[in-house]
């Protein structure tokens, strides 16, 4: 864009809302609550045993997930490869879950009455194995789109000269993944150190608290606001420090490729699903377990039973039912979807045609900040807000902003940039280039975006936010609601709940899948 | 429009008119419907409903938001948080005329700063289940718990991060003193407790009635009713699937108190409020919407509690420690997670 004053100037109005959601809040908390303490709190032996914890518990965590991954993302590389769609559509499922319902099918899978028959629970194992099941998606579909993208003409080169598949592998295809390989495990890594709900149900003892659980055990129960103020401004600079590879390595990986229109002669179809198995598995066995245990009711509770229930409006107040969940939460995910295209787009197009490369980093922020220090800075500028119904559809869009941000970089990358000068040279406004050019040519990836987003949306839990009207409950609250009473009625409605609600993500996944079509995961948030 | 134009007159007279009055909350919070439509339709005082996460958390909230309070009436704060309530000066007193219709064993408090509303039993409760099923006995009194046979069949949850775990933690040092109340939680410690940071964790992951191995459970003395109430089928009072244990010194009392947040508008419809949350239809729900106690006199309680989930006996209650403070807790709870999570 030559005259890129579009970008500039939705960039600016999308920075501002940045700042004043997710900096502002944070901000305020401090001012409000810092206290000389707070040094001590830094300084603290045990607040550095947490951050090298954690640190190690994520290195272990991207250690498994990378092992089990790149198997499956070469396999999704495979053009032989059967049921593509589905195990690319498996693969996010984990992601956008809400992780009260990953925890619990984690439980079903290995915890006291699992399906292997061992207790995991309270140990590192659980927790590398959760967070490897979480994240296994994210580096088959980053690396997976890579290879599938960059290798074809080398490969074939390389073929041509008579190199041997081993060799070619070494030598051609794992280099020219690097970037995606250190872009996946970046982001695996920051997932991981500021892990949160995941850590609370399965090894809730301090010995695996990370940053983020010692934040809220602080502001939960000791009430050291100033020591958790303190804690979530370590972990925002920890993590901005931790995700620079990664927004280094995402650049290369989204600029400068090539296509090749020849089909690669790839492995065979076997090969291919050998190597996908063991991540499939892995995603597979928690979501099998939890419909197994959904499936199987305790005694004094049936299936129709808890379905009944589930559909009739409850006597009371906090208990809501499935119709007016289900309503909350597509109508949240509508609005939050909306906020995060209109954010994510503008900061997207900022990043590529406004050339505000730090934008990146900026972007990065809603995944980095600490959810419990910013939900009580919302509380200090905006009380009406936080306790208001739109508040939960503007936190849902801020959480989704970098997932919509990562597509929008690489989408507008692949649009040629002759193609753009081409367009301006014809006297086309920035506005018409955007509506005519650069959207209609990446719109699978927008679509893709906008599936991403409403997905997450779905399974936002946002507690940890906001403030909760019985009227405001979505799906993710009604499970949560129903794990607070004792009996055998509630529980199998929570297992229901659950599985209804993987069902809905699911879809939302299979959609994108069908919208992002197979071309270079164009739709990959990554 | 012309049509429309007297019925939008009416919806903004309409709510401008009906008097709200808003009540923040923890999570666990419930009322029936038609309990709470009542009071709207006698008083025409609409209430609003806040739910601010934890007790703790509900707490926090309300305190930070104190210079421009966002709720009228706080609800959910037990002995353990109103030493911190105090100090963080949230509350406006109010002296119910209502108050001298309570039971008569419910904690002093001073300058009627907040009004208890209800109370619940922190107890252990037995998988009735196994026990027949492996021929074992059941405890009688807190110290069988060091025992490995009984410990390593038993999980808790953790005071830094729990309410029932808090308690538990509170009702030892009230009734054994703090040196041997630690003492005791080395002993279960060692005799293989489980520890969860939950109450849904510990119940539904570890209790062996829901596919756990663990046959005892810290949970409420009212949870064997709330079991039979939630079952599809009838259960025979004989044989109930659960049982709240009500050893000598083995239950604790947990008080919920409600208070008027300092500097509301609304002080006339708080006050209605609190009196609503005293009267008697009110306190008899909350046995079946919070599987909580009332503590007004004269409530009779559902029949599911009158035979699986009786009030325990006042022989089976912990004296709280005197003297709370926020502080004081901190330095227990510190303590106790080096004792019995760190294991020194």
């Amino acid at each position: 864009m030559r005259n890129p004053w579009l970008a500039h100037a939705v960039g600016a109005i999308a920075t501002l809302a940045l700042l004043l959601g997710i900096v502002a809040p944070l901000a305020a908390l401090a001012v409000r609550t810092l206290e000389a303490n707070a040094w001590q709190t830094l300084l603290a032996v045990d607040t550095w045993r947490v951050v090298v914890r954690s640190g190690l518990q994520a290195l272990a965590s991207t250690a498994l997930a990378l092992l089990l991954g790149l198997p499956a993302a070469w396999a999704l590389a495979q053009p032989q490869l059967p049921l593509r769609r589905l195990w690319r559509a498996l693969f996010v499922l984990p992601f956008v879950l809400p992780s009260l319902v990953a925890a619990t099918a984690v439980l079903a899978w290995l915890g006291p009455r699992g399906l292997l028959g061992i207790d995991l629970r309270d140990s590192w194992l659980i927790i590398i194995v959760a967070h490897a099941f979480y994240n296994v998606g994210v580096v088959a579909r980053i690396v997976g789109s890579h290879l599938q993208a960059a290798a074809p003409r080398l490969l074939e080169a390389a073929a041509a000269l008579g190199t041997s598949p081993w060799r070619r592998f070494w030598r051609v295809t794992l280099p020219s993944a690097r970037p995606a390989l250190v872009a996946a495990a970046a982001l695996v890594f920051l997932f991981c150190f500021t892990s949160f709900g995941v850590i609370l149900m399965l090894a809730p003892a301090p010995t695996f608290a990370t940053l983020e659980v010692e934040v809220y055990r602080r502001v939960g129960r000791t009430f050291d606001l100033s020591g958790a103020s303190a804690l979530a401004l370590l972990q925002l600079t920890l993590v901005l420090l931790i995700a620079q590879p990664y927004l280094r390595a995402q650049a290369r990986t989204s600029s400068g490729l090539e296509r090749s229109s020849a089909v690669p002669r790839g492995a065979p179809a076997g090969a291919a699903l050998a190597a996908v198995a063991p991540a499939a598995a892995l995603v597979l066995a928690p979501v099998g377990a939890l419909l197994a245990l959904a499936l199987s009711p305790p005694a004094g509770a049936t299936l129709a039973g808890a379905w009944r229930a589930l559909v009739t409006p409850s006597r009371f107040v906090g208990v809501s039912d499935l119709p007016s969940a289900i309503a909350n939460s597509l109508q949240f995910g509508v609005l939050g979807t909306l906020l995060a295209m209109a954010l994510g787009v503008s900061l997207a197009l900022a990043i590529r045609r406004g050339g505000w490369r730090w934008l990146d980093t900026l972007a990065l922020l809603p995944w980095a900040v600490s959810a419990i220090t910013i939900g009580l800075g919302l509380l200090l500028l905006a009380p009406g807000l936080a306790s208001s119904r739109w508040g939960i559809p503007i936190a849902h869009g801020l959480l989704a902003t970098p997932l919509v941000v990562r597509i929008g970089v690489a989408a507008l990358a692949s649009v040629p940039e002759h193609t753009r000068e081409a367009a301006a040279t014809l006297g086309a406004t920035p506005w018409r280039a955007l509506w005519r050019l650069d959207l209609p040519l990446s719109r699978s990836a927008w679509l893709g975006a906008v599936a991403f987003a409403f997905a997450a949306s779905l399974g936002e839990f946002g507690a940890a936010l906001l403030l909760r009207r019985p009227e405001t409950t979505t799906l993710p609250v009604a499970i949560a609601e129903r794990l607070t009473r004792p009996g055998a009625g509630p529980y199998a409605e929570a297992l229901l709940l659950s599985v209804i609600l993987a069902l809905l993500v699911a879809t939302s996944v299979l959609l994108i899948e069908r919208l992002g079509g197979s071309r270079r995961g164009a739709s990959d948030p990554f | 429009m012309r049509k429309l134009l007297p019925l939008l007159l009416i919806l903004v007279l309409g709510t401008a008119h009906s008097q709200r009055v808003v009540l923040m909350t923890h999570d666990s919070f419930d009322v029936s419907r038609a309990v709470l439509d009542a009071f709207t339709a006698e008083t025409g005082i609409v209430v609003e409903l806040i739910k601010a996460g934890d007790a703790g958390e509900a707490l926090n909230r309300a305190a930070l938001t104190s210079a421009r309070p966002l709720a009228d009436v706080l609800f959910g704060v037990d002995e353990g948080l109103l030493a911190r309530a105090r100090s963080l000066e949230i509350f406006e007193p109010y002296a119910s005329s209502l108050r001298s219709l309570l039971i008569a064993d419910l904690p002093e408090v001073a300058d009627a700063l907040v009004t208890p509303v209800t109370r619940g039993f922190v107890a252990f409760n037995f998988d009735r289940a196994y026990f027949e099923a492996h021929n074992l006995p059941y405890p009688t009194s807190l110290a069988d718990l060091r025992d490995p046979r009984y410990g390593s069949l038993t999980v808790i949850t953790d005071p830094a991060t729990s309410s029932p775990g808090l308690s538990l933690l509170l009702g030892t040092i009230g009734a054994f003193g703090e040196e041997a109340a630690f003492d005791w939680w080395a002993g279960i410690r060692d005799a293989g407790v489980a520890v969860r940071s939950g109450w849904s964790a510990a119940y539904y992951g570890d209790f062996s009635r829901y596919g756990g191995d663990r046959p005892i459970v810290l949970s409420y003395a009212s949870s064997p009713a709330a079991e039979v109430i939630f079952s599809e089928t009838p259960i025979d009072p004989a044989s109930p699937p659960t049982l709240s244990w009500h050893c000598d010194a083995c239950v604790v009392a947990q008080v919920e108190f409600a208070g008027i947040l300092r500097g509301t508008p609304r002080r006339a419809e708080a006050e209605q409020l609190i009196d609503f949350l005293l009267s008697e239809a009110f306190q008899a729900d909350v046995p079946e919407s919070m599987f909580v106690y009332p503590v007004r006199q004269g409530i009779v309680l559902p029949p599911e509690y009158e035979t699986f989930g009786p009030t325990p006996p006042a022989s089976a209650w912990m004296p709280l420690p005197t003297n709370l403070s926020g502080a004081q807790i901190n330095t227990w709870i510190a303590r106790w997670t080096e004792v019995v999570m760190r294991g020194r």
